[in-house]
């Protein structure tokens, strides 16, 4: 690149610092050409123009706002020429600006542009005879090949008038495109002509996942099924697809960089699900002959409140899997992601004094530079947009002070909620310099830049041989060499285990052994041979003895009553599909459903999950996929790998070990024996099928049954009601345990001891809520009360006074990602064993009264099962959603209404304390996960349903949590001096609502 | 239907809409070309498909690789490693992931019917073994970065012990040299792909 060279004496190239206060102070003005301004090296790029009124955040997967446009500029400089290519399909047919334009990627060759479009169904444009626009975002395609970058040619590549397109990217060898939708080609559902789309896992918006088409827009086929969203696809140098993925399982909420292959095979984290901050979006590689080649650059930021604007980091994917977890013992032990500006940028929420970046693109030019959307740091006093440079130490501290309550700060002159007037800007990582590039014009962003460049063509990825067998039944293969292969989280590890999990002869968890890969990272593994040696007493030592798997079950989006129906969890509902055995060498082998986003339990002996898996997993039809354990290094060789899986130890059936093949491990050698091992069954059931007790000394781990009901001893079973297909709801399922008659005349009935509200009450009597008393009981912790002033102890929160709360007897929030029914004082009270509960549940649950009846010997081993199994899925209330008695209803309430009546009112309102909130992977404790649920993230459509979710009952609009809760005193909880209901019944704001409800009533 | 189709005027639009259109867009800074006089059709060709790596080589030189009974020292542990056996990469009840070998697969004499080779075993390898390579990136490649252990994770652990082992050469090789970008995976090309030295041939091809 050559230097820079300006005229009229007007400075181009700011460092960061500098930025901060020059750019706040103007001089950084639009591109409408002041002089000739020529910097060598200057490449065509385009961009998307966006009006600042629009809210992104990670979680909206399509935001939108009238204004936005997709800009061509000639040259990255402020005084090149700038054409606004979409305007005539964004204006409504009064030729009002009323569309919106995003997501531009280029073509290989450079000459075309693909982009997503929403354009108004009024604006006259027509595709024979029919109206282009259809008021959804859609693919277009933009061909400058004949018409150069003015007049170029359209394409409308998809024509949804019921779906979102958006973020789509070139696929190489023209083989079309990927990009993200909430068409849901395959997790939607249609039932009797009717249409559920899956939400979200806050219950807001339709799903958004990756799909491919071919280059005519054909072919649409869904490639991934996440829960939540996959956004910002691109296409690696090897032809893997790369994204970014809304990890949000239970406690869980950040976004970390996946990839995948076009076909949806090999869906895999490449970084970020335990590094530090929070959501990691637009990733994409550096030049592959650069400098940073096998980096990727992305910006980081929290899950709301920045815009979408973060720091910019250069990710170093080859070397690392997570930060400072090195591929191999050759690689520095400290590493895998760092800033790339000298100045650091604030990746959370709150002022960033040197700005925040957003949407960074690498140029693969040679000069390693990255296009990126930059705004400085600004805010508003009375009003009036100042930059931070400009605020008084006072008012800095204020607006940085955590402990200033909301009410409080809204009073402040001083306001951190100026516009994100994002700009282009050309950032040289070597030299640190920013150069600027387009500035938009007043009440507008400019972000998503790209360079019109043409950049060698990733390599073209086949579809991966599949099973045509298993694909023709949609169900895969997932298949793990084994689980006792973990990484430094030590989520299969001894960390998992508490000292009631050790085996006879068992002075540890898990028997431990140097690690014989010269270039394995951790000081020990698993000793597997040993483990797997019936004659060893490590034999018995194996404290991972079953598999669960589960999948998740959407909610629909239009839906009522959905979190009464769900519960006080952060977890949405699931469904168990069923257990298989692990082996002692820890490898399992099952048969699941293709497409369908699952996750794996591993089990203790007892059923009781071990930890929390806490993000999907899927396979495609017919796909086998092997992982080397669980949460393994992702990097190295298998502790259970050919040699280890060859090493037979005599005390092994000869039955077993005659039919070895070389490199099977004993899951794959127990299906080539049993094939109906593969098959995932509905109970826990095991038979030691390895040891050899014909041999001297040889015991062979004792037999599992544990069935709902049909046990050997009829007085194992259910005596109430057994969930059907996996799903369980509380009410109907665990409820009755709490109230059944045991002992003699019923003299050891639950309900006897428990029916006191003030201590524990267990009765099924319907609560305010409209779920049973024993339910609130469980899950919500009583709140703290302060000895002295005898009032409830609270918390800001965000900024909000909140009632602090002792732990509940139910742990639906557990750290660290352990095992729910291992983490909660119920699960231990009833097995009568001590294993994972926090010391502060123990405080609080002590466990039964001197003279109470032995609780460890009170549930039969199903009622036991039943329940640990209703704990680990989250303490849902309901499961299956639709089940009879669910309070769940397609809505008849009108979504437009909601916008032009309601929606205000809640953005003003209820907005500033209802937001996303993230966790870090790198720190992840309970505490930091428990926010709210109802979650207004500033999009209509997710606001919209997510309201619904707060509604019950349509016919008795004031009993509704949505109307009665900001309409009671205190709200927020902690609240204990407000006078004033932030939405008095009787208000113009609540009748509003309130006749919005009513609607519904028919 | 999604499909490409020509964008026409809308017949409907009234002379005062489109000068407030072309007025917003003056605004805007809208550029010139006009969208409403596209062609009927627009031509937009595929691009190139990727580069194929040769059948041929791989049906002689690669494939007997993954059947060979090869002595691997892992951590120590010295074992007899095959990677199409029955607990690895076997196609049928194997463990190996995506990479899937029909043991009995056999070499294909007559290449002159690309429909019929495409549908033997010995296809069936090449197609999954190229599955997991990047074409002319040997170094990017599963194939010979998993039985490396090279900043990857492989299962059945460390195969070769560093890439100068003769059958990673051999592989690596083999990646290395795609064929013509307008010629398929059958190109004779493939013919004068250099063949294993004495040595690859005796350690990577035992009998």
């Amino acid at each position: 690149m050559k230097k820079l060279s300006h005229t009229h004496g007007r400075t181009a190239t700011f460092g960061l610092a500098a930025m901060a206060v020059l750019l706040a102070a103007g001089c950084s003005g639009s591109g409408s050409g002041e002089g000739s301004v020529t910097v060598a090296g200057d490449v065509p790029l385009a961009y998307a123009m966006r009006s600042t009124a629009m809210t992104m955040n990670p979680t909206n997967g399509s935001p939108s706002a009238p204004g936005g446009d997709l800009i061509i500029r000639e040259k990255s400089s402020p005084s090149a020429p700038e054409h606004n290519i979409t305007s005539r399909f964004t204006r409504d047919a009064a030729g009002v600006p009323n569309g919106d334009a995003s997501d531009p990627e280029v073509s290989y060759d450079g000459k075309k542009l693909v982009f997503s479009m929403k354009c108004p169904a009024t604006n006259p444009a027509t595709i024979d005879g029919v109206p282009a626009c259809t008021g959804r975002w859609n693919i277009w395609e933009y061909d400058m090949s004949t018409g150069g970058y003015a007049a170029g040619t359209f394409r409308r590549i998809t024509a949804s008038t019921t779906d979102d397109d958006v973020d789509p990217a070139y696929l190489p060898g023209g083989r079309g495109f990927v990009f993200t939708s909430n068409r849901q080609s395959k997790s939607k559902t249609v039932i009797n002509g009717t249409t559920y789309y899956a939400l979200d896992e806050y219950e807001r918006e339709r799903v958004l996942n990756l799909h491919t088409m071919d280059n005519d827009g054909g072919a649409i086929t869904q490639i991934s099924v996440n829960a939540s969203h996959d956004r910002n696809p691109v296409v690696r140098p090897n032809g893997d697809i790369m994204f970014s993925r809304w990890e949000h399982v239970g406690m869980r909420n950040r976004f970390a960089v996946f990839r995948v292959k076009p076909d949806g095979t090999d869906m895999f984290v490449l970084y970020g699900a335990h590094s530090p901050g929070n959501s990691f979006l637009h990733p994409r590689d550096m030049d592959p002959k650069g400098k940073y080649a096998g980096s990727l650059s992305s910006d980081l930021m929290a899950l709301s409140r920045t815009q979408e604007g973060g720091s910019l980091m250069l990710i170093d994917a080859a070397n690392y899997s997570e930060q400072n977890t090195p591929a191999t013992k050759t690689v520095a032990a400290v590493g895998g992601q760092v800033e790339v500006t000298d100045k650091a940028l604030n990746q959370s929420r709150g002022l960033s004094q040197y700005g925040r970046i957003s949407s960074p693109y690498p140029l693969w030019d040679g000069t390693d530079r990255v296009l990126v959307a930059y705004r400085p740091c600004e805010v508003t006093r009375n009003g009036v947009v100042i930059p931070c440079a400009n605020l008084t130490p006072e008012e800095r501290a204020r607006l940085e002070d955590e402990t200033v309550s909301r009410a409080e700060r809204a009073t402040d002159a001083v306001q951190d909620n100026a516009p994100a007037a994002y700009a282009i800007y050309m950032f040289d990582p070597a030299k640190q310099t920013f150069l600027g590039v387009a500035s938009p014009p007043p009440g507008f962003m400019y972000t998503d830049p790209i360079a019109l460049q043409p950049r060698e063509e990733p390599k073209v990825k086949e579809p991966t041989s599949v099973d045509a067998t298993l694909a023709a039944q949609n169900l895969g293969v997932l298949e793990v060499r084994s689980v006792y292969d973990t990484d430094g989280l030590q989520r299969m590890g001894e960390t998992v285990l508490a000292a009631a999990d050790l085996g006879p002869n068992c002075p540890v968890g898990i028997p431990q052994t140097a690690p014989r890969d010269a270039n394995d990272t951790r000081s020990t593994v698993a000793d597997l041979a040993r483990m797997k040696d019936p004659a060893d007493a490590a034999y018995g030592c194996s404290p991972a003895r079953f598999v669960r798997a589960i999948r998740a079950v959407a909610p629909a989006a239009g839906s009522t009553g959905m979190r009464q129906a769900i519960g006080e969890t952060d977890f949405e509902p699931q469904q168990i599909l069923g257990y298989a055995p692990v082996q002692p060498d820890g490898s399992f082998k099952l048969q699941v459903p293709a497409d369908t986003p699952l996750a794996l339990v591993i089990t203790d002996a007892k059923g009781r999950g071990l930890q929390t898996h806490l993000n999907w997993i899927q396979v495609r039809p017919g796909e086998r996929r092997t992982c080397d354990g669980c949460h393994s290094p992702r990097r190295g060789a298998s502790i259970n790998d050919a040699a280890m899986a060859d090493t037979l130890p005599v005390a092994l059936k000869a039955s077993m070990t005659s039919q070895h093949e070389s490199g099977q491990v004993m899951s794959s050698l127990a299906a080539k024996v049993f094939p109906d091992t593969l098959t995932l069954k509905p109970d826990l059931l095991f038979t030691d099928i390895w040891a050899d007790t014909a041999r001297s000394g040889v015991v062979a781990k004792s037999d599992i049954k544990v069935k709902y009901t049909g046990n050997d001893n009829p007085a194992d079973d259910l005596q109430t009601a057994a969930p059907t297909n996996g799903l369980i709801n509380y009410k109907d399922h665990i409820a009755p345990i709490w109230t059944r008659s045991r002992g003699t005349n019923g003299a050891n009935t639950c309900t006897n001891c428990h029916a006191d509200p003030a201590k524990l009450d267990l009765r099924a009597t319907v609560t305010g809520t409209g779920r049973v008393q024993s339910y609130e009981e469980l899950v919500l912790g009583d709140p703290l009360i302060d000895p002295v002033t005898g009032l409830p102890v609270t918390r800001l929160d965000d900024g909000e006074p909140m009632i602090v709360r002792a732990p509940a007897l139910v742990e639906t929030d557990a750290g660290n990602a352990q095992g729910l029914a291992r983490a909660s004082r119920l699960g231990e009270i009833l097995w009568g064993e001590t294993l994972k509960a926090s010391a502060a549940a123990l405080a609080e649950h002590p466990g039964p009264t001197a003279g109470a009846p032995n609780h460890a010997t009170m549930l039969t081993r199903a009622e036991l099962r039943l329940v640990t199994e209703w704990m680990d899925l989250g303490g849902q209330y309901y499961n299956d959603l639709g089940a009879n008695g669910s309070p769940v209803q397609l809505s008849t309430l009108s979504q437009t209404t909601f916008e032009t009546t309601v929606y205000p009112i809640l953005q003003a309102n209820c907005a500033i304390c209802h937001q996303p909130t993230g966790n870090a992977g790198a720190t992840q404790t309970a505490s930091t996960f428990v926010k709210n649920r109802f979650v207004l993230a500033g999009s209509v459509e997710g606001d919209f349903n997510v309201t619904l979710t707060m509604i019950n009952d349509v016919c008795n609009a004031a009993s509704n949590p949505l109307l009665m809760r900001p309409s009671t005193i205190p709200h927020p909880s902690g609240a204990t001096t407000q006078a004033t209901a932030v939405l008095p019944a009787g208000s113009a704001n609540y009748t509003t609502i309130s006749n919005w409800i009513a609607t519904g009533c028919r | 239907m999604p499909i490409a189709m020509p964008i026409s005027a809308g017949r409907t639009r009234s002379a005062l809409a489109a000068a407030a259109l072309a007025a917003a867009a003056g605004v805007a800074g809208c550029g010139g070309g006009n969208p409403l006089a596209n062609p009927d059709q627009i031509q937009n060709p595929p691009g190139q498909t990727g580069q194929k790596l040769s059948f041929r080589y791989y049906q002689q030189y690669i494939n007997p690789i993954f059947l060979a009974r090869l002595q691997v020292n892992q951590g120590g542990a010295t074992t007899v490693a095959t990677c199409a056996s029955g607990g690895c990469h076997e196609t049928i009840n194997g463990t190996g992931g995506a990479l899937r070998i029909v043991q009995s697969a056999q070499p294909v004499a007559d290449l002159s019917d690309p429909v019929a080779v495409r549908a033997s075993d010995m296809y069936k390898n090449f197609y999954s073994s190229e599955g997991a390579t990047v074409v002319g990136a040997s170094a990017q490649s599963r194939l010979l970065n998993k039985p490396l252990v090279r900043g990857i994770l492989h299962g059945g652990g460390v195969i070769f012990d560093s890439p100068d082992h003769p059958c990673a050469k051999l592989i690596d090789y083999w990646i290395s040299n795609p064929m013509p970008a307008t010629q398929d995976e059958f190109s004779t090309v493939g013919d004068s792909l250099v063949p294993p030295t004495a040595e690859q041939l005796q350690t990577c091809h035992p009998q």
